[in-house]
C-alpha cells in the first residue's frame, strides 16, 4: 500500500501535465454537453483528427504553433459537418455525431498516410521541445508550464466568450430553444456555431497531446468522449455548491481529479488494459452518487 | 394587420386518422385589434396560433402580415415582429440564466449578434424600472435564476421581455391557464397594459370565458376549424358571459359531450 502511494506521488507531475492537457478536451465537451445540451460523439473522431493533422504537419517541418492552428481548424470543420448534418438534414444529435466519428476514422488514417501509428522524432520541433520558449523554462517543468499557460488562456477565452452577446445566446440555445426563436434568431445556426467551437478545442487538445507524447495513434480517440464527459461531470457535480466557480474552472478541476483517480488505479497495480473498466466504474459512481441532472429545460413551471 | 386567406390544414394526411382541421379558413385582424379566441379542445385555437407564428405550415392558403406574404417565412423571422407567450411559463425564459441575463438577451434582440458584452451594465437601472410596475419584487432579485421563480413571476418576466424591443403583434396562447386565479388576474391586467402601451395587435386564446368577455375588442369562437361567433366593438361590448356560455354548451352538446 505504502509503495503504491509512493508510486502515485512520483507520478504526480505527469498526472498534473496529463490533466491539464486533457482539460482542453474536457472544455470542448463542456461546451456541447453543458452549455449546448448536445450529446456530441464527433469527439471520438475529432480528437485524433487534431492529432493526425498536427503530427503530419510537424513531420513536414511545420512550426508547432501553426500545426496546432491547423489541427484546431480541422476540428472546427468536423464540428461544422456534424452541425450541418444535424440541423440541415434533421438527423438526431447522437446519429450525427456517430456518422462523423465513423467517417473521421478513415479520414484520420488518410491524413496519417495510411499508418495507424506515427511517431515524432526527438529532433523535431514541437510545442514542448526544441523551441525558443522551452529553452527559457527550467527543466522538468516545461510541459507543466506550457500546458498550464495553454489551459488558462483557453479558459479565459471561453469565459469571456460566454459573457458576450453571442455567448449569452449560445447558453440560451442549450437552456431553452424557444427563447432563441422568440428572439428572432436561428437556433440551428447557434448549435452549429457551438459544435464548431467545441470540436475546434477537442482537436486542439489532440494536437497538443500528440506533440507532447510525440506519438499519434489512430485509436487515441476511443473513449475520448467518455473521458471528457466523466471529467466534466466530476467537476460540475462535485462542485455544485460552489456557485461562484465558473463551469470552466469546475471542468478543469474535474479533469485533474479524473486523471488523479486514473493514476491512483495504476499505482495500485491495475494494468492499462483495465483502465476502461475503472473509467466506467468511476463514471457510474459519479452518476449515482450525485443524482444525475443534466442542465436542460424542465417542462414544468 | 394579420390576414389568413383560404387556409387548409390537414393533420396526418393520407392515413385513416387524417383530420381536416381547416378548410378554406379566412380571418382578418386589423391593426390595433385585441382578439379573444375561445373554443373547445380540438377546435383549432392552438393550430391557429401555430400557423400565424410559423410553428406549423398550412397545406394551402396564404398568411399575410401587413400585406406581405409570410406563408413560407421561417418561425424565427416572423417572431421579429410577433411576440408569443406560451401556456407553459417555463418556455418564455431561460431557467439556468439570471433575470438580468434573460432581460439582456431580450434587449439584444434587434442588435447585431457579436462579441460585445452580452449584459450592458448601464441598462440595469432601466431593466429594474421595467420590472418595478409588476409589483412582484423581481427588480430586487436581478441575479436570481429564472428557474427559481414561480410560474406567475416567470410569465410576467416573459411578458416584459417580449415587449422590451419594438413589436407589432402579440400572440397569447392560453398564457394564464397554468396559473392560479389571482396570478391569472395579475397577468391579464399586465397583458392589457402592455397591449395598450405598445398599441399592439393581439390575439389571445383562452379557456376563461370571463377574460374573453372582459378583455379585448373582438371575440371569436372556434368550432371544428370554423368561426361560429365573431363579434367586435359595440357588439362585443353587448355580449354577455351567458350568451357565450350558452353557445359553448350548445356546441358541446352537439358534439355529444
Amino acid at each position: 500500500m505504502a509503495s503504491s502511494l509512493y508510486a502515485f506521488y512520483l507520478a504526480l507531475p505527469s498526472t498534473l501535465e496529463q490533466g491539464l492537457i486533457y482539460a482542453l478536451l474536457a472544455l470542448g465537451v463542456m461546451i456541447t454537453y453543458l452549455i449546448l445540451d448536445f450529446p456530441d460523439l464527433t469527439v471520438d473522431g475529432s480528437f485524433p483528427l487534431g492529432g493526425a493533422v498536427s503530427t503530419a504537419l510537424i513531420l513536414q517541418g511545420v512550426s508547432p504553433a501553426l500545426a496546432l492552428l491547423a489541427a484546431t481548424a480541422s476540428g472546427m470543420a468536423a464540428g461544422l459537418c456534424t452541425g450541418l448534418i444535424h440541423v440541415k438534414l434533421k438527423i438526431r444529435a447522437l446519429f450525427s455525431g456517430i456518422i462523423m466519428m465513423t467517417a473521421l476514422y478513415s479520414i484520420n488514417l488518410r491524413i496519417a498516410g495510411g499508418s495507424s501509428l506515427l511517431s515524432i522524432p526527438r529532433t523535431s520541433v514541437t510545442l514542448f521541445r526544441n523551441n525558443a520558449l522551452v529553452r527559457l523554462l527550467p527543466q522538468d517543468t516545461q510541459i507543466l508550464i506550457i500546458s498550464l499557460i495553454l489551459v488558462v488562456m483557453v479558459k479565459i477565452i471561453i469565459d469571456l466568450m460566454l459573457q458576450t452577446r453571442f455567448g449569452l445566446l449560445l447558453r440560451a440555445t442549450g437552456d431553452n430553444e424557444q427563447v432563441v426563436t422568440a428572439l428572432a434568431r436561428n437556433k440551428g445556426n447557434m448549435k452549429i456555431a457551438g459544435l464548431i467551437i467545441a470540436n475546434g478545442l477537442v482537436a486542439l487538445c489532440g494536437g497538443v497531446l500528440t506533440q507532447q507524447q510525440r506519438l499519434f495513434e489512430i485509436s487515441m480517440g476511443t473513449g475520448a468522449m467518455v473521458l471528457a464527459l466523466a471529467s466534466v461531470i466530476i467537476g460540475v457535480n462535485s462542485l455544485k455548491r460552489f456557485e461562484w466557480l465558473r463551469p470552466t474552472t469546475k471542468t478543469i478541476i474535474g479533469t485533474l481529479v479524473y486523471k488523479a483517480c486514473y493514476s491512483l488505479a495504476i499505482s495500485l497495480g491495475l494494468r492499462p488494459g483495465d483502465m476502461k473498466l475503472v473509467t466506467a466504474l468511476l463514471f457510474l459512481g459519479i452518476l449515482s452518487a450525485w443524482i444525475f441532472k443534466p442542465r436542460r429545460v424542465t417542462h414544468d413551471a | 394587420m394579420l390576414e389568413m386567406r383560404n387556409i387548409r390544414k390537414i393533420y396526418n394526411p393520407g392515413t385513416v386518422r387524417a383530420l381536416c382541421l381547416f378548410e378554406d379558413f379566412n380571418l382578418m385582424v386589423p391593426q390595433g385589434q385585441f382578439v379573444s379566441i375561445v373554443g373547445s379542445n380540438g377546435s383549432g385555437k392552438s393550430s391557429l396560433m401555430n400557423l400565424l407564428c410559423g410553428s406549423i405550415l398550412p397545406d394551402a392558403g396564404q398568411i399575410l402580415m401587413d400585406g406581405q406574404d409570410i406563408t413560407k417565412m421561417s418561425e424565427h423571422r416572423r417572431l421579429k415582429r410577433i411576440g408569443r407567450i406560451h401556456q407553459n411559463p417555463a418556455l418564455g425564459t431561460c431557467s439556468g440564466m439570471s433575470i438580468l441575463e434573460n432581460m439582456a438577451l431580450a434587449d439584444n434582440k434587434p442588435k447585431r449578434m457579436n462579441l460585445m458584452p452580452g449584459v450592458d451594465k448601464k441598462q440595469i437601472g432601466r431593466y429594474r424600472d421595467l420590472l418595478r410596475p409588476l409589483g412582484l419584487g423581481l427588480e430586487n432579485m436581478m441575479n436570481a435564476r429564472a428557474g427559481t421563480l414561480s410560474g406567475g413571476q416567470r410569465q410576467a418576466l416573459a411578458m416584459v421581455m417580449s415587449v422590451m424591443t419594438p413589436l407589432d403583434f402579440l400572440i397569447l396562447d392560453e398564457h394564464t391557464a397554468a396559473l392560479d386565479p389571482k396570478t391569472s388576474d395579475i397577468i391579464m391586467e399586465l397583458t392589457q397594459r402592455v397591449v395598450r402601451e405598445h398599441s399592439l395587435t393581439a390575439l389571445m386564446v383562452t379557456h376563461n370565458l370571463r377574460y374573453a368577455i372582459e378583455y379585448g375588442n373582438r371575440l371569436l369562437m372556434l368550432h371544428q376549424g370554423g368561426i361560429v361567433l365573431d363579434v367586435a366593438d359595440e357588439d362585443k361590448a353587448a355580449t354577455r358571459l351567458e350568451d357565450v356560455l350558452g353557445l359553448f354548451t350548445q356546441i358541446s352538446v352537439e358534439l355529444g359531450n
